[in-house]
């Protein structure tokens, strides 16, 4: 079921009033039941793999030592590879059931932190089975973590009407970004991604551009609607997203992007490797060699590289996402290892952070790396991606022809003007709100019936889902 | 305490460590700062800091590192 | 109170979209705009000439060239893609909106016209088309076609929003890229090679029922009005004039002109070299030198009918 269906509003219908009528003591249950039901509609089969996993899962870790967890690791992440990585291991691409890579990362977080005794095993299958079935965070996650949720869960929510009315408000910014923003680039990264040598460097510049606008307005308006969802639940989770745009440098912009698989693989990858043996020795090894390097520094080389590795394998069985997984591995082990001689090329040229022309200068700056690597990460294959830099390296033309050029990949033919103006005010618009939200989070908020008023009427008039139904011709 | 405090302001020269209580629960250093604490101790001390130990209790100020490094020591 | 706040904004974003949705529908026709379309062509007055067709007659025509051979009393109306069933309805609003006296009315021969889909191909279509127009249009494409809600969600209330709501910045700019409804660039051949290679294959086409009655319904509709037309095929580059199922489709399109009797002009009834690849931007579109070369001949073949 999708999240953004006429299905799913009537579920949610139903689940709200049984949800608020039940009993106090009773309500995670309906919760655990509407998780349940979500699934068995959206991907009836494929249920198994998920009552597996949360069986094996829960009883093996009643008992928390490295045995078991080393079963719950195999069993989980057996279960993953082979869906995920079914091609290369010479079987047809198999569909993954809905939502494995985040349940599965879910429960081996859940487990690590048993075994760590970070937290007590819980006790009860089916609270358990409600962490990991909980259905907003089922398809996109973000993916949770056990100690936070299963209070919030757990506990009794009585009716507010505050909640309801947040949560929807919440759901109608993610729609508008889904369907106004992201569904309105759509068409044009598809029609030039897929024929990159057909288009002059300009376009291609700015259907990049695009792709990284769609990339954050779909997924983090994906988001909204699951917070949305489940604030009207009572529930608040932990956002995935806190204007990754506006960060200065690569480090940070991974702190405000897909935060909860960044945090997770922090907690769950990064630092077992770091603390490990193995990595120990590496890093006194490399200390031989590179004796001027900064204490510590050395101790991050090798958890990068693996954690990045293993982030880009993590999408799927492509190699663009190996690729973009070891380019960002590169850049973050150059962003660290330079990080003093950058900073004395700093204090030499006067760097003043606080000012206004660095700071708009860093951000651009980070967002043209992120866009490099998305480059490599959205081509359909290697040899487009290189064509693509080259043709944006040698190609790129502005002048009246060129920016003629860029517009016929809106797909409307003639009428691409009055989409581009569209898009660049709603851009536009996201950009003004975002730099106000980040000096003050209050920014913005005052107003919502207003805003809730544009974003309905915005979208219904202009918003699209999926391709357009008329072959509109381009002549 | 003097080697430890060279060793932290060597990672962030622009944090107040001998006065600083919450390092980490005040978001002062990041995580990559604390795992280059870790490995500049283990470089200094031989000391490797076990994950489970990797808590904001022990690292919100030098005097808490200091503690655990003595822990881990004896 | 904040409940009735809530039902307050639900309800005015209700009217706003409904406004918004019955302006567009009712009056999107009567919006000014300038070069193109079928109010403009109304405004003109009386015309000695009016071409419709699709973006062939848009790129293939010389308007300038034809205002001086009629005295400024022509116009093109023509749409990307623009199919017969479209064309008919589109000749009937003219006939229903206009009070003004039209010499001869020059329907686009495009034999590939007949195997397309009734669908909307250009959102200015609907746009020039009045409530009711629009309504007949959206009936046809559902008579002869799948269209699902979504289609008609796009149809009545999507197309065209996007221009409705840019209007006073975007009309400026669209207008001047056209005169008299015929486009005004000064495009260039991208070269014999180029045209030579180009891929294409049209061997799998089918016809579609609509469309070739829609060719009856047209001789219907001028016989019917008294109004004077012809049907003429404007020369495409040779590879596609040559192309089987090209020449199919034309000798289908003949046989129902025949049947009824009706006049026409095909390719070869103009001297136009089709094999000149500098004429030609594509397969079918000229570029600017082969439309001045073109249209200075079919001035000729029409105003030589005209003397018969």
């Amino acid at each position: 079921m999708s999240l953004v269906s006429l299905p799913f509003y009537i579920f949610m219908c139903v689940l709200l009033l049984l949800y608020y009528r039940v009993r106090q003591k009773d309500q995670w249950k309906v919760l655990l039941l509407a998780g349940l039901f979500f699934y068995v509609w959206s991907d009836p089969f494929m249920i198994i793999f998920l009552l597996i996993s949360v069986f094996a899962t829960w009883k093996l870790m009643l008992n928390p030592v490295k045995s078991h967890f080393i079963w719950v690791l195999v069993i989980n992440l057996g279960i993953l590879i082979a869906f995920k990585y079914s091609v290369n291991l010479g079987v047809k691409d198999l569909a993954a059931p809905l939502g494995i890579s985040y349940y599965t990362f879910m429960t081996i977080g859940y487990a690590h932190d048993c075994y760590d005794k970070k937290i007590e095993p819980q006790r009860d299958l089916f609270r358990y089975a409600l962490f990991v079935s909980f259905f907003p965070q089922m398809t996109q996650g973000p993916i949770g973590v056990y100690q936070e949720m299963m209070p919030q869960l757990e506990e009794y929510h009585g009716f507010d009407p505050d909640n309801i009315k947040k949560g929807a408000y919440r759901i109608l910014i993610g729609i508008f970004k889904k369907m106004v923003i992201a569904g309105r680039v759509a068409y044009y990264i598809d029609t030039v991604y897929s024929d990159p040598e057909g288009f002059p460097g300009l376009t291609l510049i700015i259907a990049t551009f695009f792709y990284l606008i769609e990339l954050y307005a779909d997924f983090s308006g994906y988001m909204d609607i699951v917070c949305g969802i489940s604030k009207m639940m009572g529930i608040n989770l932990k956002e995935n997203f806190k204007r990754p745009y506006l960060s200065k440098n690569i480090p940070e912009y991974w702190t405000r992007w897909h935060i909860s698989l960044n945090e997770w693989y922090k907690t769950h990858l990064f630092m077992p490797c770091v603390t490990s043996g193995f990595n120990r020795n590496f890093a006194k090894g490399l200390a031989k060699v590179f004796r001027k390097a900064k204490k510590g520094t050395l101790r991050l080389i090798l958890p990068t590289i693996i954690v990045w590795i293993t982030t880009g394998i993590w999408h799927g069985a492509r190699l663009s996402y190996l690729g973009w997984g070891v380019y960002f591995a590169i850049v973050m082990l150059l962003s660290f290892t330079t990080q003093s001689y950058v900073k004395k090329l700093n204090e030499k040229i006067h760097w003043n952070k606080d000012n206004v022309f660095v700071k708009v200068f860093q951000v651009v700056r980070t967002f043209v790396i992120v866009g490099i690597g998305e480059v490599i990460f959205r081509s359909e294959s290697f040899s487009d991606a290189v064509a693509i830099f080259r043709k944006i390296v040698t190609d790129t033309r502005i002048n009246a022809s060129s920016i003629a050029q860029a517009m016929t990949p809106f797909g409307n033919g003639n009428q691409a003007a009055a989409s581009v103006l569209i898009l660049s005010v709603l851009i536009l618009a996201q950009l003004i709100i975002e730099i106000a939200k980040e000096r003050d989070e209050k920014a913005f908020t005052g107003h919502r019936y207003i805003y809730a008023l544009a974003m309905m009427v915005t979208i219904v008039l202009f918003g699209v889902s999926g391709a357009s139904n008329f072959m509109y011709q381009t002549f | 305490m003097e080697e430890l405090l060279k060793i932290l302001r060597d990672i962030r020269d622009d944090v107040d460590f001998e006065n600083e209580t919450k390092l980490v629960d005040g978001k002062i250093l990041t995580s990559f700062d604390i795992i280059q604490i870790i490995g500049a101790i283990d470089d200094e001390y031989d000391i490797a800091i076990p994950a489970p130990q990797i808590v904001p209790a022990n690292f919100n100020s030098a005097e808490a590192i200091l503690a655990l490094i003595e822990k881990l020591k004896g | 109170m904040t409940m009735k706040k809530t039902v307050l904004t639900i309800v005015a974003a209700f009217a706003l979209i409904c406004a918004a949705v019955a302006f567009k529908n009712a009056y999107s026709c009567e919006m000014p705009i300038k070069n193109r379309g079928i109010r403009d062509a109304i405004n003109a007055g009386d015309l000695k000439t009016v071409f419709l067709g699709s973006s062939t007659f848009r790129a293939n025509i010389d308007m300038p060239m034809m205002d001086e051979a009629y005295d400024g009393k022509v116009y093109d109306i023509s749409y990307g893609g623009n199919e017969l069933v479209a064309t008919v309805i589109q000749y009937e609003e003219i006939r229903k909106r206009s009070d003004h006296e039209y010499g001869l009315f020059v329907f686009e021969l495009g034999p590939m016209m007949l195997t397309q889909d009734v669908s909307l191909s250009d959102s200015r279509v609907i746009w020039d088309l009045s409530w009711e127009g629009k309504r007949e249009l959206w009936k046809r494409m559902k008579e002869s076609g799948n269209t699902d809600a979504s289609m008609m969600y796009e149809y009545f209330v999507t197309s065209g929003m996007d221009d409705l709501i840019t209007f006073p910045v975007t009309e400026p700019f669209y207008s001047t890229r056209y005169y008299k409804g015929a486009k005004t660039d000064e495009t260039v051949s991208p070269g014999k090679d180029v045209l030579e290679n180009e891929k294409f294959d049209i061997s799998r086409e089918e016809y579609v029922d609509a469309q070739i009655r829609a060719v009856s319904d047209i001789i219907k509709a001028c016989r019917g009005d008294g109004q004077d037309f012809i049907f003429v095929e404007s020369p495409c580059y040779h590879r596609l004039q040559e192309d089987e199922k090209y020449k199919e489709c034309r000798e289908r399109y003949l046989a129902i002109l025949k049947e009824n009797d009706a006049p026409f002009i095909l390719a070869q009834d103009v001297s136009f070299d089709s094999g000149n690849a500098e004429y030609f931007e594509d397969m079918n579109h000229m570029s600017a030198k082969g439309r001045k070369e073109y249209t200075k001949e079919l001035i000729r073949v029409l105003k030589e009918r005209e003397d018969h």
